[in-house]
């Protein structure tokens, strides 16, 4: 793909990009951003900025057809296959403004500097929604290209010319192959600087139809490659020492014979790095374990109880990010004040590929294969790490055993680097499920104080959200960007009150800076801040004795946001039956949260045998605007569904004698077949724009299940995972 | 040493060590399509069959299976291609997400099917519960065991 690629760009009036040079090729891409549904959401309940998108620059062209002369058309889109199924979405979009047989688009992942790379990477929910517009505008203008050319090459107006799968054909019966067109094509190409007529939603044959998932015939055969699955001729295997004890540094290292043990061929001791590299995976780890490395551990021992003191609300404390009306004098005076306090745990991702990279330090180019969302960020950060130039660096995507926010980050391929640079061959660095337990970032910790009150006709009156969490989004950047803001935009995910109270709300973000690394994880703050407000807000309806569906319906603003709210909860009632008896012993709880451009609620029911909380069925009804693959929208329903139940029932990372609590999944379950419930999803909603899908499904399950479980016992459990007295 | 798999022998070389099956499957022989998740068989990634036994590779002796049939993802398929019912219903309810785990799911289901032709309910979720699934596939991988029985009784009948 990468010989096929230009080498040159020009812009448009209108923004395009089409790549020049590369002989009977044409190569066509578009900058993308995020439309206004997602914008409205945002504004509505996620913070006042979008975590990616402001700052990261706005021509960002990640999208891109090529055509070659065999009529095989390829959507390069550097976005990373994670399970999401964006491959297909994309696909579907692309394939839908061509015209195409289904068949004949080839939807591939692209090197970083084959076309003008994704600074954004692939994350927060936005892959879809940044690249529905602008595909199809993409696509269809290239259509016209393609048109304009042929009626040149076969003599005829333009006008007079059909395209049907990829052949262009003329009203005297003569037809031309887009690749036709394409190899016979001589000088430059001109882009219409009008935009191109769209197909009407009417007319659509992929967007909106569950069009199977391109990559799962390799996924069930093992063909498949993943970042641990690659290998190189002459590569060597690379282990890294790291510390045990959070905060430890290299103090001082004796090599012994590390260097003349067996197949070892390369041992490298800086200050913050020691590694070794060898002809197995095992010889490595030998001669690492045979050096003496003596680690200087943080002066104050760090604990689980200091970092749960640490992340605690501290009144008058924190940066308040939402104000309406007079929440301070209603919440001083108002005898009905209720408040309750919540509480999360640090959590692991989990992704069950432990990550991987191998790169291949060459005199004049790095090649990277890296398990990453971030492909241009990881090219960047290998160049930094050996002193070369970003654009010396290719990092090759690779398909990911999961990702939930565990691979933006980009420090993975920089220790591959290091290493292959001092051996001057390939290295393979694989971690193992310990490393990634004590090595990596976790969810960060939050701690919610909900205070608000009701009037005695069902109004909510005040209603405040006090957040404590570690850091998301602030982790990446330099400290003086958290010293300035104050505030971590991707740990008030979420947070922001979305009822309506009439005498004011308002929401404060206290940002708790942890001596352990605490950084994205699906959603960001969105299963802490659902569990919080959808929590308070049941108790709430009980403090009047109202329905808890009845009062959120009755809370919700009368918007074009709030009516979509409205939508879903009464979907989901319906779907589920809500009101009806339930067998004895068995329990609803419903709960609803918007992110990303999108709204979902949810009811579990649940029973309870002793102490331990069964949870049967998830229903949920989403609304994530126009669907591209419905199929798709309900397998990340269940997806975040299910890392949500797990999250409430079981999850909990905590700090042991200074080091990670679990190395591994035996002191770290997860949630397993005979606990994962049924899941029925019921898609609503509908329009032109699409919302995401990777995240918000997982806002309101801990909510919904915790409120099912008061139902059911009036135990109102305010901690995660819940924990029944 | 010699191992047989998927019905070919694979000559590997004899460290006097017990290395894990699965660090040869993987590393050795480049037969990546078994995966490697905690390495210490607790969340069954590295599912393979031992004489038709869903086995837990990572915690396998290499030197313990010499001479005995080890099957793997890539040799589930009959060799013309035409796939095992377990990963046909697996592409049909469009089960995997990610994937990483699905090669322990499908070789665990796979044994449960081929020898219980019309397993229950129950019987699915315990043969299942110790395979994780991070993306949450769970309900479908119930499904698509039922639903692979059932296209295992038409292929056969």
């Amino acid at each position: 793909m990468s010989n096929n690629s230009p080498k040159r760009w020009q812009i448009t009036r209108r923004g395009l990009l089409i790549g020049l040079g590369g002989a009977g090729v044409l190569a066509l891409g578009w900058a993308v951003g995020l439309p206004k549904l997602r914008l409205a959401i945002s504004d509505a309940v996620e913070g006042t900025e979008k975590p990616f998108s402001r700052g990261a620059p706005k021509v960002s062209p990640t999208v891109w057809f090529t055509i070659n002369p065999d009529n095989k058309i390829i959507l390069n889109v550097q976005k990373i296959e994670m399970g999401q199924g964006i491959l297909t979405a994309l696909a579907q979009i692309a394939a839908e403004e061509l015209d195409i047989a289904w068949e004949r688009i080839n939807v591939r992942m692209a090197d970083t500097g084959s076309g003008v790379d994704d600074a954004n990477g692939t994350g927060n929910s936005e892959s879809v929604v940044s690249h529905y517009l602008p595909l199809r505008q993409a696509a269809a203008t290239l259509v016209v290209m393609l048109k304009t050319a042929a009626a040149s090459q076969l003599g005829v107006a333009a006008g007079s010319l059909t395209s049907q799968d990829a052949t262009i054909t003329s009203n005297d019966g003569r037809s031309l192959t887009f690749g036709a067109v394409v190899a016979a094509h001589t000088g430059e190409w001109v882009v219409p600087e009008d935009a191109p007529t769209l197909k009407p939603n009417s007319a659509f044959r992929y967007i909106g139809k569950s069009q199977p998932r391109v990559d799962l015939p390799g996924k069930v055969t093992g063909e498949v490659k993943y970042g641990h699955d690659m290998r190189l001729p002459n590569m060597l295997w690379g282990v890294v020492a790291r510390p045990v004890k959070f905060g430890a540094t290299i103090a001082s290292v004796d090599q012994k014979d590390a260097a003349t043990m067996p197949g070892v061929h390369t041992v490298v001791v800086e200050k913050d790095f020691v590694a070794v590299a060898a002809e197995t995976k095992s010889q490595a780890q030998t001669a690492l374990n045979t050096m003496d490395i003596v680690w200087t551990e943080p002066a104050t021992p760090i604990t689980q109880q200091a970092i749960e003191n640490a992340v605690t609300v501290i009144p008058n404390q924190g940066v308040i990010i939402q104000h309406e009306g007079e929440p301070e004098t209603l919440l001083a005076d108002n005898s009905r004040i209720i408040t309750l306090a919540y509480r999360t745990p640090m959590a692991v991702h989990a992704h069950l590929e432990p990550q991987a990279a191998i790169v291949d330090v060459q005199p004049d180019k790095v090649d990277a294969w890296v398990s990453t969302q971030v492909p241009a960020g990881m090219a960047s950060g290998i160049a930094d790490a050996i002193g070369r130039k970003a654009d010396e660096v290719t990092v090759h995507p690779v398909f990911l055993g999961g990702g939930f926010g565990r691979r933006l980050d980009a420090s993975l391929g920089a220790e591959a680097a290091r290493l292959s640079a001092a051996a001057k061959r390939p290295v393979m660095i694989q971690w193992n499920r310990a490393e990634e337990f004590r090595n990596g970032f976790v969810r960060p910790p939050t701690h919610h104080v909900m205070q608000g009150s009701v009037d005695d006709d069902g109004h909510i009156s005040v209603l405040s959200h006090h957040q404590a969490s570690g850091d998301v989004l602030l982790t990446i950047f330099p400290p003086i960007v958290g010293d300035i803001l104050g505030w971590d935009i991707g740990a008030v995910r979420g947070a922001k009150l979305y009822y309506t109270a009439k005498g004011g709300k308002q929401t404060i973000a206290q940002r708790v800076k942890l001596p352990i690394a605490t950084s994205f994880w699906r959603g960001l703050g969105l299963l802490a801040d659902g569990f919080a407000i959808e929590g308070f807000i049941d108790e709430l309806a009980k403090s009047v004795s109202m329905d808890p569906l009845a009062f959120r319906l009755k809370n919700l603003p009368d918007t074009p946001f709030g009516n979509r709210m409205k939508g879903v909860l009464q979907a989901v009632a319906d779907l589920a039956k809500w009101g009806t008896p339930l067998p004895a012993g068995r329990a609803y709880g419903i709960a609803c949260s918007a992110d990303a451009g999108t709204c979902v609620a949810q009811i579990a029911e649940v029973s309870v045998t002793g102490t331990t909380i069964n949870v049967h069925h998830v229903y949920a009804a989403v609304d994530a605007g126009l669907v591209i693959n419905p199929d798709g929208v309900k397998a990340q329903t269940e997806g975040g569904i299910m890392m949500g139940v797990s999250s409430t029932l079981i999850e909990e990372f905590v700090v042991v004698d200074g080091e990670a609590g679990a190395i591994n999944f035996d002191k770290y379950p997860l949630l397993r077949n005979s606990q994962a419930p049924d899941i029925s999803v019921v898609i609503v909603g509908g329009g032109d724009e699409p919302g995401g899908m990777g995240e918000p499904p997982i806002g309101p399950v801990a909510g919904a299940i915790a409120n099912a479980v008061f139902a059911l016992t009036g135990q109102r459990l305010t901690s995660l995972p819940l924990r029944l007295a | 040493m010699e191992l047989i798999i998927n019905q070919k022998t694979y000559p590997i070389p004899d460290n006097g060590d017990s290395r894990p099956l699965l660090l040869v499957l993987r590393d050795e022989l480049n037969l990546t399509g078994t995966k490697i998740g905690c390495g210490a068989g607790i969340c069954g990634a590295c599912t393979v069959h031992i004489d038709g036994v869903p086995t837990r590779s990572c915690q396998t002796p290499v030197n313990s299976v010499l001479g005995k049939e080890i099957r793997t993802i890539e040799g589930l398929a009959d060799v013309d291609g035409t796939l095992h019912p377990v990963q046909q219903a697996f592409i049909d309810l469009q089960v995997p997400q990610c994937g990483w785990c699905m090669s322990g799911q499908i070789m665990t289901a796979a044994a449960l099917i081929d020898g219980n032709a019309t397993p229950t309910p129950d019987q699915i979720i315990t043969a299942m519960d110790k395979n994780y699934c991070r993306c949450g596939t769970y309900h479908r991988i119930r499904q698509a065991i039922a639903h692979a029985a059932t296209l295992k009784k038409e292929a056969t009948s």
